[in-house]
């Protein structure tokens, strides 16, 4: 029995040939008509973020701060930009957060670690309970905030506060083009138009207190993402978060909009090329978003004290936006005498 | 003449759940239909190797199913 098998394994083909170049397709991007082998998908996904990188100057800037989180759209992103921008001598240094989510964050930040060793590029991992004292968890329970909206903050936070420190040009998130229309959807239901306009595929420095964002994987599906990194061997952790609610809304959108796209092939690539071309009227749309200084940390604020700081002092009694700060500027000079060492050494 | 009935050994991932399915049809895009899932969502894996939407399942084989929606 097993024999016949084998030997039908041996004959099998592959139902479909790659339409560039006839090899066996792994593919099929119905939107595009194309059928594609391992080789052509990787340049059709990095033609798409060569688009982003073209348009938002990211190939041009001198250092950008990459958001890892472990999981397989940031590990698609940072391989991309690490061998994409090789030639363009941009500086990259990998940031992960280990939020104290238990086993999933010890999971995810070991990948995030092993990712970025794998491309060679610098990794400063961010522990809360080790910088903070205290865990998302912790934080959240303790303010009475939901979960993912301190979560969400305290990400937004320590990217920033890393890039400006590091005077970075940029920081690089891992959202796709599933992310962006799931966000963008659920803001246009609640006529948030100030919400779609900060989704665009990179958003503005304010010198010194925020650093613009960029996504390179904008134009990029999560199942894309998620083949692109298969095929090339990216590790990343693949796992829900054990904190995430029973039925957000993004992922109901996501499977809509999924069911849609299969009815008619293409509808989740125009709509995002569409909202890319109309971001400058949702901006005009939106509020002015006036930044002010933070009193207590001096990064980007809306009002007197930063939502970290007041968080922060809320749960701890002291806000800690400038203990981060300390803590990121220890790192960098450990990581420039580091480096500066090495270039000693190969010297 | 009995529709041909395959029966395959399905791992979904990220959630780790284990299916067996009895298919009727033989092609990757009918067993992602068959598990209600759509095809955007998903990409169903044989030994660590990626399958095209149109390739021909066996009978008794084992697959994985990647849900691509979860994550990130």
């Amino acid at each position: 029995m097993r024999m016949v098998k084998s030997s039908q394994l041996y004959v099998r083909r592959a139902a479909a040939s790659c339409s560039v170049c006839g090899a066996p397709a792994v593919v099929r991007i119905s939107y595009a008509r194309l059928d594609l082998c391992t080789l052509h998908f990787r340049e059709f996904v990095e033609r798409k973020i060569a688009r982003i990188l073209k348009k938002t100057g990211l190939s041009r800037a001198r250092r950008v701060i990459v958001a890892v989180s472990g999981g397989k759209d940031s590990a698609a992103m940072l391989y991309a930009l690490a061998s994409m921008l090789k030639k363009d001598n941009v500086e990259l240094i990998g940031v992960h957060i280990n939020l104290g989510l238990g086993e999933y964050s010890e999971e995810s930040m070991k990948k995030a670690h092993e990712l970025c060793h794998r491309v060679g590029i610098p990794c400063i991992i961010v522990e809360l309970e080790k910088v903070l004292g205290v865990t998302v968890p912790e934080l959240a329970k303790r303010a009475r905030r939901p979960t993912c909206s301190v979560c969400g903050l305290v990400k937004r936070y320590i990217l920033n506060a890393v890039a400006v420190e590091a005077d970075a040009d940029y920081v690089a998130t891992g959202h796709t083009a599933d992310d962006i229309i799931a966000y963008t959807l659920k803001e246009f239901m609640f006529q948030n138009m100030d919400g779609v306009s900060k989704l665009a595929p990179s958003t503005s420095t304010v010198k010194g207190l925020a650093v613009g964002r960029v996504r390179p994987l904008y134009e990029v599906t999560e199942r894309e993402s998620l083949l692109y990194s298969l095929i090339n061997g990216i590790p990343f952790h693949h796992s829900e978060c054990p904190y995430r609610p029973r039925a957000p809304i993004e992922q109901r959108i996501k499977e809509f909009v999924n069911k849609l796209e299969e009815e008619h092939p293409g509808i989740k690539i125009t709509y995002i090329r569409r909202l890319e071309r109309n971001m400058g009227m949702y901006h005009s749309w939106g509020r002015e978003s006036s930044y002010g200084r933070c009193k207590h940390c001096g990064l980007a604020s809306s009002g007197v004290v930063c939502g970290f700081c007041r968080l922060t002092e809320k749960v701890t009694g002291k806000p800690l936006g400038e203990k981060v700060r300390a803590w990121i500027r220890g790192v960098l000079a450990s990581l420039r005498a580091e480096e500066s060492l090495m270039e000693v050494r190969g010297s | 003449m009995a529709k041909d009935v395959k029966r395959l050994h399905v791992v979904i991932l990220p959630d780790n759940v284990k299916k067996n399915v009895e298919l009727e049809g033989s092609r990757v895009k009918e067993l992602v239909k068959a598990l209600g899932m759509s095809i955007e969502e998903v990409v169903v894996v044989r030994e660590g190797r990626p399958l095209h939407e149109d390739d021909i399942v066996e009978d008794g084989e084992e697959l994985t199913v990647i849900r691509a929606a979860s994550g990130g």
